[in-house]
């Protein structure tokens, strides 16, 4: 196991290096630079004092040096050129948590009562509450949670008065986001719940532990539930990692002040340092989801341990 | 077994977080003002009583970048800034909705005769939120920032050409030991403690409008706190009327009133909280909601929602930042004032309006907006009504198709106008930018006989052609820097606008004498003759058909019943000097 991580760790090192190298070269050769996006239409000689003042007129391969220098050495993500003042790493720190606090709670709601609904639905087949569910979830999958965002804001906050219709700070500003979030995700998870127990119900080794005279409890425990969370499991890591990401558009409809709404703002603006230090942070995140993925594998599933090692 | 426990162990830690997380929810107490009810005159002579409560709650779409005005100048940057940094005079919104200059810190000043010398007189109780007095000193320093190349102030470039040896001090390379100078050389000079003075180089006439635009720093504490100088509220110093009490990023700004402001007593206003809502439905439904209590918005489903409701009033208030097609003048048709001029005149600018912006808009008839002032008056007043350039226009060629075969024909081109090839660019590929061009389309098709071809291309795209020449037709748009015709006219500057020759392609006799009107215009210190010079400028550049001005958009307010005061002129800011809640 421990070969296993060092090894898996390696491997994310290195990919984040990529990462770090193509999104600021991509970002170089984009069109539209950050002091264009800060300034407007001023006069180019204009432009150029400011450009210098950043840096920007020096070579692209020598600032990608000097970049990677200042983040190896201080593990500062660089100051934001729109955000004057502020480093890339404090807007991290300030925004980041707010769009985990809506996405943690709306993952924790959606695995809970997904896989409930998935287990009810799967053991129901055919029956009354098997059609209730399903409808329900191909209607919340097909609606995209901006339609549902929209439609609480509406009803619940604007028309009943039972919240606010934006804002941030309180518990109650937590139920319309929250909800929006979790809904699709609810009913993705019902579906795959659903179909993964049917197809490993229907498994020979069920059979045969049936046919041993396994208890029926016993069976659906440890045999039919266990069995068929492995698939689950592999939509939990990115979901995970998509908490932190936030749901940009919830955010914005609700003006929560998360970290999703500083990075598209960042990409229009073409401010460097904070796309740069934003997308490292994504990328560290979703390659610990992925390592924390393949160890959840591994307890669940103790034939991928003994392949692995 | 045990896996499926330390799954389940797994799971419940997760569910365990979520009560931690709920308990981070951070809680504010609502804040309450405590208010002797004060009665005060209104415009009518009336006794009015004053609400209890005199706080403005508004959105805003956008954060601020941050507080240091030397380095954070967009339009959210100054929308939180003009309310606490003084400058030395201050631009305001008057009871006509006209915007006017009035003493900020500076409680008097003189004008040379030559107009190149501004003296300030700084009032003696101008004060920093900790005491210290503002002094002369103060603007000396700021200006001398800006004047730093190595600053990288984004506003310094408007006092280039004004200011003396200011560009010189910008745009210091060190190459050139006669040209270049040193921020202690620009034209500003600390006469004493209250007196500063300002050395122009030429006559110009708004020169007061640009210096609204010229936030204070603190010298003390800006070389303390360095690069961090407006990053947060307690790294920035405040001399205006209201003072941030708190600065929630992304979430709300909180002002209060300045008890030490020099004209605290009349203002009425005692909070103002600033929330940041970026979707207009969510804006709509806190205005409805009364978690705002004014917005703008131009959506008809909302408009009708709001007036339905019966608590708002609403204003119109056109913009200033109008909207123009720009002819490639180096192109092979284009290159003919007629063939210009017959496209301008060829599509119905009130329809365009009705159509595509739902009457929101003014239609343009020459390049400068109804708000627009030469000096203390309006432009369009100054020279009675004559800058209704394309209406004077559309009398004389009443069936602009003539014109355009006219033209073809002087160019020794095929005179049947269907044989043309001319491209429009769109300036982005949203739905307005698809409908409008293909309404052109429609438009130039039916008066002109020509079919042109649709370039659906990104606004950058469309940017990056039009610096390259290659374009034939573009849509562009300008918001003036500053209150002056000037602002949109020198943008076609043919040697240092914006649309110099190189982009625009023109050149020649009308070229050099419109940039020799704009010339003469800045040296003239007379408003009244500049108003005319402008004119003149603006008719070569309408009148030859190097734009076809379209619109100008309008801005239609919904303000609540109960609050007074309230006038719009988008040169300056709302009236919020004037505004006060009733009951």
């Amino acid at each position: 196991m421990f070969k296993f991580i060092t090894k898996r760790i390696f491997y994310s090192l290195i990919t984040l290096f990529l990462i770090i190298t193509a999104t600021f070269f991509l970002i170089a050769g984009a069109p539209g630079d950050p002091i264009a996006a800060k300034v407007g239409q001023m006069p180019d000689k204009a432009q150029e004092v400011i450009r210098a003042k950043y840096g920007l007129d020096k070579p692209v391969v020598e600032r990608y040096f000097l970049y990677m220098k200042n983040l190896l050495t201080t593990g500062d993500f660089g100051e934001s050129i729109i955000y004057t003042g502020k480093s890339a790493n404090d807007v991290i720190k300030a925004n980041a948590p707010i769009s985990a606090k809506i996405g943690i709670i709306a993952v924790i709601l959606q695995i809970v009562i997904g896989i409930s609904l998935g287990i009810i639905s799967g053991f129901n087949r055919e029956k009354v509450g098997d059609h209730i569910i399903r409808f329900c979830v191909v209607l919340a999958i097909c609606v995209p949670s901006f339609v549902v965002a929209a439609l609480l804001q509406y009803f619940v906050a604007f028309k009943w008065k039972l919240v606010p219709v934006f804002g941030w700070g309180q518990l109650k500003h937590y139920i319309l986001p929250v909800t929006a979030y979790a809904i699709g995700g609810i009913a993705s998870y019902t579906k795959f719940m659903r179909s993964s127990i049917i197809s490993v119900a229907n498994e020979d080794y069920i059979i045969t532990a049936k046919a041993k005279g396994c208890k029926k409890k016993r069976v659906i425990k440890n045999h039919i539930l266990r069995n068929s969370m492995i698939p689950i499991i592999t939509m939990i890591g990115p979901a995970v990692a998509g908490i932190f990401s936030g749901s940009f558009i919830l955010e914005k409809m609700f003006s929560i002040p998360g970290l999703g709404n500083y990075y598209v703002k960042s990409v229009s603006n073409g401010d460097y340092t904070m796309i740069i230090g934003i997308t490292i942070f994504y990328a560290i995140l979703y390659t610990i989801a992925l390592i924390v993925v393949d160890i959840l594998y591994g307890i669940v599933d103790p034939r991928i341990r003994v392949t692995e090692s | 077994m045990k896996n499926l426990k330390r799954l389940v162990i797994f799971i419940l830690i997760m569910a365990l977080s979520l009560g931690v997380l709920v308990g981070c929810g951070k809680d504010k107490a609502p804040a309450t003002t405590d208010n002797a009810t004060v009665e005060t005159d209104n415009a009518e002579g009336k006794k009015e009583e004053l609400s209890d409560e005199q706080v403005l709650k508004y959105s805003d779409r956008s954060e601020p970048t941050g507080l240091n005005p030397m380095l954070n100048t967009s339009a959210p940057d100054n929308g939180v800034q003009k309310f606490i940094l003084e400058t030395l005079v201050a631009e305001i919104t008057d009871e006509n909705s006209n915007s006017a200059i009035v003493p900020g810190v500076a409680k008097d000043w003189t004008i040379s005769e030559d107009g190149l010398t501004y003296t300030f007189n700084i009032r003696e109780d101008a004060v920093w939120n900790d005491g210290v007095p503002v002094t002369a000193n103060d603007f000396l320093f700021t200006f001398r920032t800006m004047a730093k190349p190595e600053t990288g102030s984004t506003n310094a470039w408007l006092f280039d050409g004004v200011i003396e040896n200011f560009g010189e001090s910008l745009y210091n390379d060190g190459t050139d030991p006669e040209k270049n100078k040193q921020p202690e050389d620009i034209g500003v000079k600390v006469i004493d403690d209250k007196t500063i003075e300002f050395t122009l180089v030429k006559p110009y006439g708004y020169f007061l409008e640009l210096l609204t635009g010229a936030q204070p720093v603190r010298q003390d504490k800006y070389e303390e706190w360095g690069t961090a100088y407006g990053s947060s509220i307690d790294k920035v110093m405040m001399n205006g009327r209201f003072l941030i009490e708190s600065w929630d990023p992304n979430v709300q700004i909180t002002f209060v009133k300045n008890p030490n402001y020099w004209n605290a007593e009349n203002i009425t206003l005692e909070r103002i909280e600033r929330k940041i809502i970026q979707e207009t439905a969510t804006t709509a439904q806190a205005l409805l909601s009364g978690e705002i209590d004014y917005m703008t918005t131009n959506e008809p489903e909302w408009q009708n929602l709001i007036m339905e409701d019966g608590k708002f009033e609403m204003k119109t208030a056109p913009d200033n930042a109008p909207e123009f097609l720009g002819f490639n003048v180096k192109n092979k048709y284009f290159k003919n004032p007629k063939i210009r001029l017959a496209f301008s005149l060829a599509f119905d600018r009130e329809k365009y309006v009705k159509d595509l912006r739902e009457g929101k808009a003014e239609p343009l008839y020459s390049l400068i907006p109804s708000v627009t002032n030469v000096g203390d008056e309006l432009y369009s007043e100054r020279v009675g009504g004559r800058n209704e350039i394309i209406r004077e226009l559309l009398k004389k060629y009443p069936d602009p198709k003539e014109l355009l075969i006219e033209g073809l024909k002087e160019e020794g081109l095929d005179p049947d106008p269907s044989k043309m090839d001319v491209s429009y660019f769109t300036r982005g590929t949203n739905e307005y930018s698809k409908k409008s061009a293909e309404w052109l389309l429609q438009e130039w098709k039916e008066k002109l006989g020509v079919e042109i071809k649709i370039d659906m291309v990104e606004w950058n795209v469309m940017w990056d052609k039009v610096d390259a020449g290659e374009y034939d037709i573009c849509t562009s748009g300008w918001g003036p820097y500053y209150n002056d015709p000037n602002g949109l006219l020198e943008i076609y500057d043919p040697v240092d606008g914006y649309f110099d020759s190189t982009k625009s392609g023109w050149t020649g006799e009308d070229a050099d004498r419109y940039r020799e009107l704009l010339q003469e215009a800045s040296n003239s210190p007379d408003n009244q003759e500049r108003a005319e010079l402008l004119l003149e400028a603006e008719k070569l550049l309408v009148g030859t058909g190097v734009i076809a001005p379209t619109y100008c958009l309008s801005y239609t307010y919904f303000i609540p019943k109960n609050l007074k005061g309230f006038y719009i002129n988008p040169h300056a800011e709302l009236s919020y000097n004037l505004m006060y809640f009733t009951k």
